[in-house]
């Protein structure tokens, strides 16, 4: 009987076609029912690490492999996807396009279902799930009408259905909010509890803080190193490696000064909401009600609170593509501003980077945006952004930072009164995090009010100037960045 | 001479799913808009053949196998049939079926003209059986009595060469659409690897 | 050392969470089929709703074209309907029948254009009221277990399910989409007009993109979940039971009334 679920050595992989190698000389032993951590900065190769060990490497992306792989002693070479998924599941980051079934039962039972096991054997496990899970109130509810964090759910019962031991996670938490992320965490500890393996790759991982046995650290496709949750894991020590911090109160506790000097002009103001509310057609409840607020030049200010509050509805006023049902907005002078001129005002930054790009070369892509065409100035914007030597490849050839670069430059590029930014840093290491916060600023000194609609904690305690608080459509309160420590909605 | 018969893989049917959901929602979202404009209900067919002909090419391009336009004609013939026209599945299903076997006799959908040909041809067929029971009703007995209440200088003009043009110009419209969906395979999908992959 | 994010009651995990972004009620009405509250079809096999409703649809089209007779066969369907929730579709289409038949009434000697007018709308009304039966009794969760029962190929059943289950994430998509391009202000009624072919363009290329990365992510997705459709069981049997034999020994007997029996011919 193995001692080991995982037991990788001396492992290197190249994609075909790479010039170096994305994974190189890993070692690693997972026991059964331990929870694993991998860590490091984008491109690091933490995905990748996951795709040699759920199978899609090297069966559905083709590559080099050198070294062993095995799973509960068998040898991963010889095993296929199928017989690897009778024991190991994997979640992925987009609960959108991982279902097979409209169906949520259907999609729990698929699994057991193609085991071809007996009917009383699918009903037992199927219906161990949904209890397991407590998705009982799910049953027969179409897939797309559940939020993410309830996708995230039915994800791990389809798989815990199957019977599988082993769990991969691929940033499970990058689509989620901060309710789902409190969701999954019950999920894992429910996976924990019942000795499942599991292996996270993770950029958020202050929610695992209580939950993992070992962080493995990866940069440029070797593991650097290995930490026990038993040793004293400090932010320090975390920002040491480029990674998130673990402790997020203690972060907060500890951001007093914003790393540059802030843009704000008091007494100068882009665009002013008075009383703004907003109902879709059709539907009674409102989706916000009696919003005021007024956007000063140069403030970064965030935009938080729990799902279906409005964030995102209070954004797509704001910028134009909605009509309020009441209220109005005007500029610095009281000055009515229509709907057309807030579009014209403003810059949106959706959280799909790929849904925004539209043409085919990255130059093509700066110079649609630009209000006065000048190839010389998007060249020159592109420089400023490392994006210049990747002006005539195709934007949705990209990697997911450098897309996200380039919307982000899309945006900008007029120097719009308001900016708007929608998670922008779901998915982001800490370096990129970093870099997120110097552009965000660098558009505050212009003069520009940056709207950040997010989740992370990290990021507000560390670039903003103020945060407001919706709940339910309503705006709770307004806290500036003197309140954060206290006020921000930590448990 | 003739294509080969390769087996469709579990990518493969993935694609074409996905394709269709694609083909499906631009199919009805075209309709809806069309409907707003009475003066073009007679144009619906070559429009909305116009708009699916991008997406087809895309499909072939992505799952060139034999096969791929008798799933979609079977797919898009329950959709008929779950709007309440029944005929539509026997357009559908036998439009892809003599579009592929035509295809299979020609080499392939590696061959682009040939893709072409079997696109135009799947269009053509299956708007001909699926408006073939108007020209049947004919036989029905009731309709005959219906049309001799027409002055029959109005039931002459649609004849057989009437349903003609209308095919005609399915088929233009369909050809059109397909110089489109060229133009944006080698405009917006080239060297990515949606286009780049299957060369 | 836990630090996660508190809002009161919205912390509650098993409320189901709307989602933020939906502003859509087109998804819900195309899909409103099994979790409608009513509908009494649920427990039916699905081929016989398919099998039955195209049936009936037929035999009155090539056999009625008398308006009482009609109206007898859309009463039937707008009862269907009512009992699946669809109320506002008879309605409308009462309204539609008594429009352009009241003339019909009034008139002595109605014109031929207007006696195939009223024919026409009346077999639109059958063809279309049929679709949306089929399309609000009918699962298509329960079609897929019935095609997999059938030992239906599994080139029809992925693509199948793949389609109608996609369908619904494309809309969201291409709204998602379409707000871009209104930001890029690249999306209005002018450039609609004014540039038709290369806003077309623009949409689909973005579109069929993500077409394309949402079809290979879930191909990895299910990869990874053994994908085959080798079981012979399944967690929700279909199959045809004494509900089916009632529905179908009803529907049968209500069209031999509707064609067969001898109804006074009103005036119209």
């Amino acid at each position: 009987m193995t001692t080991t679920a995982i037991s990788i050595k001396d492992f290197s992989f190249t994609y075909t076609g790479a010039k170096h190698p994305a994974l190189t000389n890993i070692n690693l032993d997972v026991a059964p029912g331990e929870f694993i951590i991998l860590a490091g900065e984008s491109g690091c190769g933490k995905s990748t690490l996951l795709r040699c060990l759920n199978g899609i490497i090297p069966h559905l992306l083709p590559g080099k492999t050198e070294g062993n792989i095995k799973l509960f002693g068998e040898d991963f070479s010889e095993m296929t996807p199928e017989s690897i998924s009778k024991i190991a599941g994997s979640v992925f980051q987009n609960p959108r396009s991982q279902f097979f079934h409209i169906n949520v039962t259907d999609e729990i039972a698929f699994g057991p279902e193609s085991l071809e096991l007996s009917k009383e054997e699918i009903v037992q496990r199927v219906d161990e799930a949904f209890d397991l899970f407590a998705i009982n109130h799910l049953r027969d509810r179409k897939m797309y009408e559940l939020s993410s964090g309830e996708q995230q759910k039915v994800s791990f019962a389809a798989i815990h259905a199957t019977g599988s031991d082993v769990f991969f996670l691929d940033e499970p938490s990058a689509n989620l909010d901060f309710q789902a992320i409190e969701n999954l965490k019950r999920i894992l500890e429910i996976l924990k509890n019942k000795g499942k393996t599991i292996i996270v790759a993770e950029h958020r991982i202050y929610y695992l803080s209580d939950l993992f046995d070992r962080m493995t650290i990866v940069e440029n496709g070797e593991i650097i190193t290995t930490l026990s949750r038993n040793a004293k894991i400090t932010n320090t020590l975390m920002q040491k490696h480029g990674l998130r911090a673990l402790d997020l109160r203690s972060f907060i506790q500890n951001s007093d000064k914003l790393p540059y000097e802030s843009g704000k002009k008091n007494g100068c103001t882009n665009l002013t909401a008075q009383n703004l509310s907003f109902s879709y057609r059709r539907k009674k409840k409102k989706v916000l009600e009696d919003i005021s607020l007024d956007l000063v030049q140069g403030e970064k200010i965030a935009v938080i609170g729990p799902n279906g509050s409005g964030k995102t509805t209070l954004t797509k006023l704001i910028a134009g593509l909605l009509k309020p049902s009441n209220g109005t907005f005007s500029d610095g002078s009281k000055k009515k501003l229509s709907t057309r001129q807030r579009l014209q005002d403003c810059g949106l930054v959706l959280q799909e980077n790929s849904h925004q790009l539209f043409y085919s070369t990255v130059l093509e892509e700066l110079n649609s945006a630009v209000a006065k065409a000048d190839e010389d100035f998007s060249i020159q914007f592109l420089e400023d952004l490392g994006l210049e030597k990747l002006k005539d490849a195709h934007p949705q050839n990209l990697s997911a930072g450098q897309q996200q670069r380039l919307v982000f430059a899309i945006a900008a590029i007029n120097s719009p009164r308001i900016l708007i930014l929608d998670e922008p840093t779901s998915g982001l290491d800490a370096y990129s995090m970093k870099a997120m916060g110097k552009k965000i600023n660098e558009e505050s000194q212009k003069g520009s009010t940056v709207i950040i609609v997010t989740h992370d904690f990290e990021f507000v305690s560390s670039y903003c100037d103020a945060a407001v608080l919706l709940k339910d459509g309503h705006m709770l309160q307004r806290i500036d960045r003197s309140d954060f420590k206290s006020a921000l909605p930590l448990s | 001479m003739y294509g080969k018969i390769q087996k469709l893989t579990t990518y493969d049917l993935i694609m074409l799913g996905i394709f269709n959901a694609a083909l499906i929602l631009f199919f009805f979202g075209t309709a809806m808009i069309l409907h707003l404009f009475p003066i073009l209900w007679g144009a619906m067919d070559p429009i909305i053949n116009f708009v699916l002909a991008p997406i087809f090419l895309l499909m072939l391009v992505r799952v060139p196998k034999i096969g791929a336009l008798t799933i979609h004609g079977l797919i898009i013939g329950m959709v008929h049939t779950a709007i309440g026209w029944w005929p539509g599945f026997i357009a559908g299903a036998l439009g892809g079926l003599l579009a592929d076997t035509l295809v299979y006799l020609l080499g392939g959908y590696k061959r682009k003209l040939v893709a072409i040909g079997g696109i135009l041809t799947f269009v053509t067929l299956k708007t001909a059986i699926f408006y073939a029971p108007l020209y049947l009703f004919k036989y029905i007995p009731w309709f005959n009595d219906v049309l001799t209440m027409w002055p029959k200088e109005y039931i002459a003009k649609y004849t057989f060469y009437y349903a003609l043009g209308f095919l005609v110009f399915t088929w233009i419209g369909s050809f059109m659409g397909l110089m489109m969906g060229q133009r944006l395979l080698k405009k917006f999908f080239n060297n990515t690897r949606l286009y780049s992959a299957t060369r | 050392m836990t630090s996660t994010p508190n809002y009161e009651q919205a912390a509650d995990c098993m409320t189901p969470c709307k989602r933020e972004r939906t502003n859509d009620n087109r998804v819900d009405t195309l899909y409103d089929q099994k979790n409608s509250k009513m509908n009494p079809f649920q427990r039916l096999d699905p081929r016989t709703v398919l099998l039955v409703f195209p049936c009936a649809l037929t035999c009155v089209f090539l056999l009625s074209n008398a308006v009482l007779r009609d109206f007898y066969f859309i009463l039937y369907l707008f009862t269907i309907l009512a009992c699946l929730g669809r109320v506002t579709h008879s309605i409308v289409w009462t309204v539609i029948l008594a429009a352009t038949h009241t003339p019909l009434l009034v008139l002595n000697t109605p014109s031929y254009e207007l006696v195939s007018l009223t024919l026409i709308i009346r077999k639109i009304c059958m063809i279309l009221c049929t679709g949306q039966i089929l399309l609000a009794a009918v699962s298509v969760g329960d079609s897929i277990n019935v095609m997999k029962k059938m030992k239906m190929h599994r080139a029809l059943i992925i693509p199948t399910a793949i389609c109608f289950r996609f369908i619904p994430t494309l809309i969201f998509e291409a709204g998602i989409i379409r707000d871009a391009l209104k930001i890029r202000r690249l999306y209005s009624t002018k450039a609609i007009l004014m540039h038709p072919f290369s806003t077309f363009e623009i949409f689909v290329s973005t579109f069929l993109f993500r077409t394309f990365v949402l079809g290979e992510e879930l191909f990895f997705s299910l990869s990874t979940r053994g994908l085959n459709f080798k079981g012979n069981h399944f967690y929700q049997e279909v199959g045809f039971t004494y509900r089916d034999a009632l529905f179908v020994l009803f529907t049968a007997l209500y069209l031999v009334f509707v064609l067969c029996s001898p109804l006074p011919e009103a005036k119209i």
